[in-house]
């Protein structure tokens, strides 16, 4: 096994576990983790191809997307603390006006 | 002298890999977001002595430092302010099926996409910090200044939500 397939292969297993967690999950911030994983994993498979191509505008690109998570991260958990400050419990099934 | 291609430790890597995959499916599965907010933080350190160990310097440092230290206590803050430490109350089975078609699905599609790209090998070269630097401010100039209203935007709209949620 190949050191860039060993890479590929962790980041379809992370991606699909944070996936996994987004459609389980009924907690906002287990969802964002869900989301945040499937981004490191999306990262990581930049860095692969940064060595595969010897290229570093992967890796920089690899960079501008761990803003990306820091952004959503902080926007999401604006959201959740937001919506769910004041409840008892912490449901994403319970948030209705979201949708109005 | 950057590293060549054949200087990739494949024991390190592997079990890197393996920490990675297991710190991941522990952020999945445990229930109290403390203990899955301790699994992110253990994933992003292990991804960021990965990028070590592929001699991407310069995103390792990025991981510790967005991820592990800004990120991941941003979880634990929230964590702290939300009721019951933000636990879930109860996960119906139906949605454990649904998650787990979801996760075999998508992984099966991956894996097919994936699959041609397993036998690459390494380029000679490994691009250096100040390669990436010369890419950040000339091929991806413009994605790079966009970070700045990205970030902008992210902390008025988080202080706009919470000036809501106090009126």
């Amino acid at each position: 096994m190949t050191p860039i397939s060993l890479l590929l292969v962790t980041a379809v297993v992370v991606f699909t576990l944070g996936a996994a967690a987004l459609v389980q999950r009924r907690n906002p911030m287990s969802l964002l983790m869900g989301a945040e994983l499937m981004l490191s994993a999306s990262i990581l498979v930049l860095v692969a191809s940064s060595r595969v191509h010897g290229s570093a505008s992967s890796q920089g690109a690899a960079l501008l997307a761990l803003v990306l998570g820091a952004a959503e991260a902080v926007i999401g958990l604006g959201l959740a603390l937001a919506v769910f400050r004041n409840r008892a419990r912490v449901d994403l099934d319970d948030a209705s006006e979201v949708r109005r | 002298m950057p590293p060549t291609s054949s200087a990739l430790n494949m024991t390190t890597i592997a079990s890197l890999c393996a920490l990675i995959a297991l710190s991941a499916l522990f952020v999945t599965l445990l229930r109290k977001p403390v203990h899955a907010a301790m699994a992110l933080l253990g994933h992003s350190l292990a991804l960021a002595a990965l990028y070590l160990s592929l001699s991407a310097d310069l995103l390792a440092a990025a991981q510790v430092l967005i991820y592990s230290g800004a990120i991941v206590v941003l979880f634990i803050f929230v964590v702290a302010l939300l009721p019951a430490e933000g636990r879930e109350e109860n996960l119906s089975l139906r949605k454990f099926l649904t998650a787990g078609a979801v996760a075999a699905l998508l992984g099966g599609t991956l894996a097919i996409v994936v699959r041609p790209n397993l036998g690459l090998g390494l380029a000679a070269t490994v691009p250096t910090t100040v390669d990436v630097g010369h890419s950040l401010f000339r091929e991806l100039f413009l994605p790079f200044e966009l970070t700045a209203p990205l970030l902008l935007c992210a902390i008025v709209g988080a202080v706009a939500l919470w000036r809501r949620q106090e009126r």
